[in-house]
């Protein structure tokens, strides 16, 4: 373990993670014996005394893991400095590629725990619509899904704890085949990422195709808000296209935007953590867009029951407010630091 | 019946306010970073030491690399051809033409970021000296680091 102000933090944040998801799940299964041995008085009653301080961890828990997100950039940023042939994020997440020993886990460690992190936030944003859904009624219909939901936090985040844990705990020594006749050492960290990902289409096509489509999201989402759209087939529409924009941002960023803003050939948007840390915040709000859009789009099939049909429209369109304006935040962030620049 | 605004009105100007504080921010944070007092290689972004640092002048603009290294790497992946590679005295850091400078590949790295081993010097008896103390050798004819670069020939 390299140990420096971040690992510790991250130590911390992570243990704490740790427990609270435990603390849930634990509770989670104690309703369950509940409500599944029947509604009687009694396992309502255990039920309802859990329920709040399932909630409350819940919460607890969304706000750990989105503190641990930025947490682990700034932990990757501290470790640069600790092999001399790598020069930012990208070649610390490369550490341990082709290692013989434990540390041969790094590099999958870090690409599970980039899946890890979005992916709670995703449930998180969900489950929250649904909960300020369910709340809005009287008989509270979507309880049963709100625990399912719970559970989903519960377990999703502390994967995520142990992951990072794994991450901070295991040596990074890298241990390499001793090079012969048949075995060559590679040293995948000095390279950087100087290769497009899309290496058969152009930069302009690429803006071409993203801008086009994340202007037609940003007019569906204009015209669901105004309209109140909720219909599942609208919003499964609108959450499929938020997918792709999602995906063809990604690529964007990697393809053109990081090179554009860093004023250099590689496709390496790590370095823009620590050269231009101000579009860091343009790119979480592209990724806090997608996030509010998806989770309203997922109420619809979720939180769609009689009781919160009155209420359902105007909530998602409050959500898919945040979504709209989240874009457009990162979009007018990003913009004018490309004209400055 | 008049359907009720939702999101409200305060809703909408409040975010139109936040976007007009989002789109300053890069325009702030320029003013802050100060970059002019510091200068970055054109090829990895490193922070450029002045004493190591190699110029390409090519039509209309120059790009400056942190040292040799960057400078061949810049110049494998870019058609352009430059006119003039300037190169600087390791001891002294004074500018010279690539075309005379000494160039000495030895054990001793001068950046641990890309590992990169050419010394360059400015008369040929420091370049032979260093070559012999740091078990280098001096490159000469097709081993010049620029001896591929068309636009010098």
């Amino acid at each position: 373990m390299i140990v420096n102000a971040y690992a510790i933090l991250s130590l911390f944040v992570c243990g704490l993670q740790c427990a609270v998801a435990v603390w849930l799940t634990g509770r989670w299964l104690n309703s369950r014996r509940a409500w599944s041995s029947g509604w009687t008085d009694d396992g309502a009653e255990v039920v309802e005394r859990n329920a709040y301080l399932m909630m409350t961890l819940a919460l607890v828990l969304l706000g750990l893991d989105l503190a641990s997100w930025p947490l682990l950039y700034l932990l990757l940023q501290s470790y640069v400095p600790s092999w001399p042939g790598v020069m930012c994020i990208d070649g610390v997440t490369r550490i341990g590629t082709g290692s013989l020993g434990a540390s041969r886990f790094l590099p999958g460690l870090l690409v599970t725990l980039q899946v890890f992190k979005p992916l709670v936030m995703l449930i998180g944003g969900a489950w929250l619509v649904i909960y300020l859904a369910n709340r809005a009624t009287s008989k509270a219909p979507l309880m049963r899904r709100l625990l399912w939901g719970l559970l989903l936090i519960g377990v999703t985040s502390l994967c995520d704890g142990v992951c990072t844990a794994g991450y901070l705990l295991i040596p990074k020594q890298e241990d390499h085949l001793a090079a012969g006749c048949c075995t060559q050492v590679t040293s995948t960290t000095t390279t950087r990422s100087s290769e497009p990902l899309l290496a058969g289409v152009s930069g302009t096509e690429l803006t071409v195709v993203f801008m086009l489509l994340w202007a037609g999201l940003l007019f569906l989402l204009l015209d669901s808000i105004r309209k109140q759209r909720s219909g599942r087939k609208w919003m499964g529409g609108l959450l499929a296209i938020t997918l792709v924009v999602a995906v063809l941002g990604g690529l964007f960023l990697v393809d053109v935007l990081s090179p554009a803003l860093l004023q250099r050939p590689h496709h390496c948007p790590y370095d823009l953590v620590s050269e231009l840390p101000e579009s860091v915040i343009g790119i979480v709000l592209f990724m806090a867009g997608s996030f509010w859009v998806a989770a309203g789009a997922i109420a619809s099939f979720c939180a769609d029951v009689p009781e919160t049909r009155e209420i359902l429209p105007g909530l998602q369109a409050r959500v898919l407010f945040l979504g709209l304006f989240s874009y457009l935040g990162s979009f007018s962030l990003l913009s004018v630091q490309w004209c400055v620049l | 019946m008049v359907r009720p605004v939702n999101p409200p009105a305060s809703w909408w100007r409040s975010g139109l306010a936040v976007l007009v504080v989002l789109g300053m921010l890069p325009v702030i944070g320029n003013i802050f970073r100060n970059d002019s007092s510091v200068s970055r290689c054109e090829w990895d972004g490193q922070v450029m030491r002045p004493e190591a640092a190699v110029t390409l002048e090519l039509a209309g603009r120059s790009v400056t690399c942190c040292d040799v290294r960057c400078a061949r790497n810049w110049l494998a992946s870019h058609s352009e051809r430059p006119t003039l590679i300037q190169v600087r005295d390791e001891h002294g850091g004074d500018p010279i033409d690539s075309a005379d400078a000494f160039f000495v590949r030895s054990a001793v790295v001068t950046n641990r970021a890309n590992g990169n081993r050419w010394h360059v010097f400015g008369d040929r008896e420091t370049a032979l000296r260093h070559a012999r103390e740091s078990r280098g050798r001096l490159m000469r004819g097709d081993e010049h680091p620029f001896a591929g670069v068309r636009g010098l020939e």
